[in-house]
């Protein structure tokens, strides 16, 4: 959607007008959808809490959306980034494994204990680096691509690629909770 | 570009970005809920902009009040008065025949008239319906004969006429230009009606 069509449905939607909210809507939610669950490394459920959560918060804080700073899907991903972080760091103290639920013992719990691991690794990147593997990874922007639209040479966004890597490969193995041993 | 190699995890992560679609109805409710949200913020939008409009005219109706009642204004009265002749004589003398029978021989006794022809004009505004034409019909000729404002002698004559018994509208030599225009007007109102 033309930057120009965001900024006038914007206007209309402050006016009350359901049909332009919709409008935007449509034209947002697959995208931010996919942006969700990739921070959510795939757990569904989670992701569905985490976009329900940004539409709401979304919907009524509209007014604070400036379409002169940024286009609508950036404006709901950093809300989304937002409400996954207090989603997750408000469960990481919850263990799936405690004295009420025994150990796992199929694939799909650890499967899932690795995917918790991601994301916590995701909330722990820099700004930065979290978009530069986004557009990378779940975007599929080329480095060229990447360069020009940051206004960057492709050589420094190679560099901020491996860094970002790095730093994801650290924090991941950072977190080192006991989540597959039961809770003594 | 070299890459740093990544745990097995997070390569799989990386190389294949999770891809599953939302639930069903997820996307029909969080429609139908946020656009609650829009519609909402739209009826209050305008409930608000409606106080607001009924406030400005309180505001407004307010201090017309003030400058009216204000001590020493120059703004004059302009009391409507009663919605027609038949309300006087209904309530003058309830119960009487048709409304030329029951015209006064002579206008109710007034006692002492004050000297200005706008404190007269507000003891008629202040006085029953029996006596409000007369009092008012007398403030106008004060104010035609006495003050030359031709503004004030028609709206008090206006008044007067309104209210005043069909006899009082006959039409006399002695009458100035002003009151018979305005009986000549009133008599063919009453025609109309």
């Amino acid at each position: 959607m033309p930057a120009d069509d965001e900024r006038r449905l914007h206007r209309a939607v402050l006016r009350g007008d359901e049909r332009a909210w919709r409008s935007l809507y449509d034209a947002c939610f697959a995208d931010l959808d996919a942006y969700v669950l990739w921070r959510c490394a795939g757990l569904r459920d989670r992701a569905d809490d985490a976009v329900q959560d940004t539409w709401l918060t979304a919907v009524r804080r509209i007014a604070d959306f400036d379409p002169d700073r940024g286009r609508f899907l950036a404006w709901l991903r950093g809300i989304a980034a937002n409400v996954v972080r207090a989603q997750f760091r408000h469960r990481h103290a919850e263990p799936l494994v405690s004295e009420n639920h025994p150990a796992p013992e199929d694939a799909r719990v650890q499967r899932r204990e690795q995917a918790e691991q991601i994301v916590r690794a995701l909330i722990c990147l820099p700004e930065r680096y979290e978009r530069a593997l986004r557009a990378k990874y779940l975007d599929r922007m080329s480095v060229q691509a990447m360069a020009a639209a940051w206004n960057e040479t492709p050589k420094a966004i190679e560099s901020l690629l491996s860094r970002a890597r790095e730093a994801f490969r650290t924090a991941y193995a950072d977190d080192d909770e006991p989540h597959l041993s039961p809770k003594r | 570009m070299s890459e740093v190699p990544l745990p097995g995890p997070l390569d799989e992560f990386l190389a294949n970005p999770p891809a599953s679609p939302p639930h069903a109805d997820l996307r029909r409710d969080l429609l139908a809920r946020s656009t609650l949200i829009i519609h909402q913020r739209r009826r209050r939008r305008r409930a608000i902009l409606a106080a607001a409009s009924l406030a400005a005219a309180s505001l407004l109706i307010a201090l017309g009040v003030w400058a009216l009642s204000r001590p020493g204004t120059e703004v004059r009265p302009t009391p409507d008065g009663p919605a027609s002749s038949l309300e006087i004589v209904a309530k003058a003398k309830p119960g009487v025949g048709p409304l030329e029978d029951h015209v006064p021989k002579t206008p109710p006794p007034v006692t002492t008239l004050p000297s200005s022809p706008l404190a007269l004009e507000w003891r008629a505004f202040d006085a029953p319906p029996e006596t409000q034409w007369v009092l008012y019909r007398e403030a106008g000729d004060r104010y035609f004969e006495d003050a030359n404002d031709l503004a004030s002698a028609l709206r008090c004559y206006t008044q007067a006429f309104r209210s005043a018994p069909t006899s009082v509208l006959a039409i006399h030599r002695d009458d100035n230009w002003m009151v018979m225009a305005l009986k000549r007007d009133q008599i063919e109102r009453r025609k109309e009606n």
